[in-house]
């Protein structure tokens, strides 16, 4: 009972620890002005609420999902940038974690640990900007769920919730690429795992 | 150098394959993408992340076999990092987040190596490890780190701010000014940055579903942005400008220089008011009828100004007689101005004229003689003016357009605006009531 408890409630303190880590290095820049982007993208969340129709009357180019997203926190929480930059941390952290799970499940704990702090700081630098509203921060976030996905669907031994797990990450990667461009490039990286994974039946059909 | 790259027509491409259509709000990226930017941007991410680049060159060279998992990312990796490098995208920081995933893992991979490696060598604890981490994450990220305290104390130079505050000082004052449903214009000349955050600060939208304008917008755009101005009766334009820019944005400029007056600025941040030539909200006991119209001239143009304590009531134009009567409410010694705008410069150096301006007000109690003045401003097309102050006489006023009562320093052929100011000297609250009449100047021959 108590390990169960400690293995449940492990990765909620760390995501909280991470939370409260990427929070205190942005904290030194969080309050100002950052470049075009979040502007823009919060004026977007106005236009739509004042019937405009996206990619035909506003000219903006990112994938739809990313503009949902924003609507959906806007809706909640109302055009706040502070809101939109803590969501922000909240998403970088989620990504750490995540990315935290997937190389404990790959190698080892201190593997992971060390990950999840490399990318909490690295994300923090405020050349990425991505202390504001940017698509990458959602982008990274539904990447490293479908990395995480993949992993435990290789250490899946029944081939039922081994097919499920490979579908939902397929899905989560769907969604980086809807959220961001460069997503698109996990398609290839999918499709590569599926290639290498497949490599023996392949083999045999051929 | 210039990379010829049209990153709009790549973009209209992309989608449309998913068959939707995008207007884009860009000329020609190719021109703004200089190889230079393009060579400091590698340098900058490169320095930013060596000693996360070499502990991956590390995770890949210690592991001779590699996982699966490995050679995904490695592939990851490269292909990003090519393509963010390599792509026809302008060197910007931002894009090399989409690496930090794969990189960041390999790093960690890296480091754990470098560490049981160096445990065998020499017996250090746990410590070792997370020193090594923060010691090398942060000399990797310092360069970033330096560029934001200098830029914190170098301020943006075309914005001239780099916090919120001005922002939200301006905001609050275009709220106050218009109502939920207004639209307001922001129009960052040279590099948008801000402009948007205005919009999102004082919750109004810009009449066209543009959220910034490239300083290189095409003529089709600029074109949109004044129907827009035109279509919406937008009161507040917000322009943002070092008065450096290089392109050529004569036509926007033109339209707001004739239809707004400057009323306040904040900083570099200037802002200007609709000069109501055509129609206007009429604010009449706090209602608005937007059928009204104050002042209809081929010729003219009329707009008002206030001095900040003094609260206009109603302003409202009789179509009979042409006059408006405006209800003012003065909460200390303040002014109330009319400004006229000929739409053609009057040349008063060959012939004389005479400003007739029927003008009455009314105020209970109200000694207008003493306390009410009147200044009389002409304004040169180069903004050079000259002012006669005369005490408020409860009648029709006639004022000689001459360089005699005036005086020299104004080009007296091209005077573009005639500026009354109605200054009270009370310092009690008072109302007025004041009706004017369509100005008229006749032309006197001698």
């Amino acid at each position: 009972m108590k390990n169960r408890l400690k293995k449940k409630f492990t990765p909620l303190l760390l995501y909280f620890i991470l939370f409260c880590l990427i929070l205190l290095i942005r904290s030194l820049y969080m309050w100002k002005v950052v470049n075009l982007n979040e502007g823009h993208y919060l004026t977007i969340n106005l236009l739509l609420d004042n019937g405009y129709k996206l990619y035909t009357d506003i000219p903006d180019n990112k994938p739809p999902l990313f503009y949902f997203i924003n609507y959906v926190f806007y809706k909640i929480l109302g055009n706040n940038v502070v809101y939109f930059r803590i969501i922000m941390v909240a998403f970088a952290a989620g990504t750490a974690i995540l990315l935290y799970e997937s190389l404990r499940l790959m190698y080892n704990k201190d593997v992971g640990l060390i990950g999840a702090i490399i990318f909490s700081i690295t994300s923090s630098s405020p050349w990425f900007f991505n202390y504001a509203l940017q698509t990458h921060t959602y982008c990274a976030f539904f990447v490293s769920v479908g990395l995480y996905l993949l992993i435990l669907s290789l250490r899946d031994s029944n081939s039922n919730s081994k097919k499920l797990k490979v579908l939902l990450s397929g899905i989560s990667f769907s969604f980086a690429t809807l959220t961001r461009h460069t997503g698109l490039i996990v398609a290839m990286f999918f499709l590569i795992f599926i290639l290498i994974e497949k490599q023996y039946e392949l083999y045999e059909y051929y | 150098m210039y990379l010829s790259i049209n990153l709009s027509v790549f973009i209209d491409k992309v989608f449309y394959t998913i068959k939707v259509k995008v207007n884009s709000n860009s000329v020609n990226w190719g021109d703004f993408i200089v190889f230079n930017k393009k060579v400091k941007f590698f340098t900058d991410i490169v320095t930013a992340t060596l000693p996360l680049w070499i502990l991956s060159s590390y995770a890949i060279l210690s592991h001779p076999n590699h996982k699966i998992f490995e050679n995904i990312i490695h592939i990851w990796f490269i292909g990003l990092t090519g393509l963010i490098i390599f792509g026809p995208v302008p060197g910007y920081h931002g894009y090399y987040y989409d690496i930090l995933i794969p990189l960041s893992a390999l790093a960690a991979i890296g480091l754990y190596n470098a560490y049981k490696n160096i445990k065998y060598k020499i017996n250090k604890n746990r410590t070792c490890i997370v020193t090594s981490l923060i010691i090398i994450t942060l000399v990797g990220l310092l360069p970033s780190y330096v560029s934001l305290i200098k830029n914190t104390y170098n301020p943006d130079i075309v914005s001239g701010i780099n916090d919120f505050r001005i922002i939200i000082e301006l905001s609050d004052f275009v709220k106050s000014y218009t109502s939920h449903n207004d639209k307001i214009f922001v129009w960052e000349k040279d590099n948008p940055k801000i402009g948007p955050y205005i919009y999102v600060f004082s919750g109004r939208v810009p009449p066209v579903p543009f959220t910034f304008l490239f300083p290189y917008a095409s003529e089709e755009n600029l074109n949109r942005v004044i129907k827009g101005l035109e279509e919406y009766n937008v009161p507040y334009v917000i322009i943002i400008s070092s008065g450096k820019s290089v392109f050529n944005q004569k036509i926007l400029d033109e339209y707001i220089m004739l239809h707004y007056i400057k009323v306040k600025d904040f900083g570099k941040i200037k802002t200007y008011k609709w000069l109501p030539d055509q129609k206007v909200e009429v604010y009449k006991r706090y209602t608005i009828d937007m059928s009204q119209n104050i002042l209809k001239s081929n010729q003219v143009s009329l707009s008002i100004a206030k001095s900040p304590n003094t609260s206009i009531l109603y302003a409202l134009t009789s179509s009979q007689d042409n006059s408006t009567e405006i209800l003012v409410k003065f909460n200390e010694p303040g002014w109330l101005s009319l400004l006229y705008r000929f739409r053609s410069p009057l040349d008063l150096s060959h012939q004389m004229y005479v400003l007739e301006l029927p003008i009455k007000i009314y105020g209970e109690g109200l000694n207008t003689n003493k306390n009410i003045l009147l200044h009389i401003d002409l304004v040169d097309s180069e903004k050079h003016w000259k002012r006669v102050t005369i005490t408020f006489k409860d009648d029709t006023i006639f004022v000689p357009l001459t360089k005699g009562l005036f005086g020299s320093g104004i080009d007296y052929q091209s005077i573009k605006e005639i500026h009354i100011a109605i200054e009270t000297l009370h310092n009690d609250n008072i109302t007025l009531r004041i009706t004017v009449k369509k100005p008229k100047i006749m032309k006197i021959s001698i």
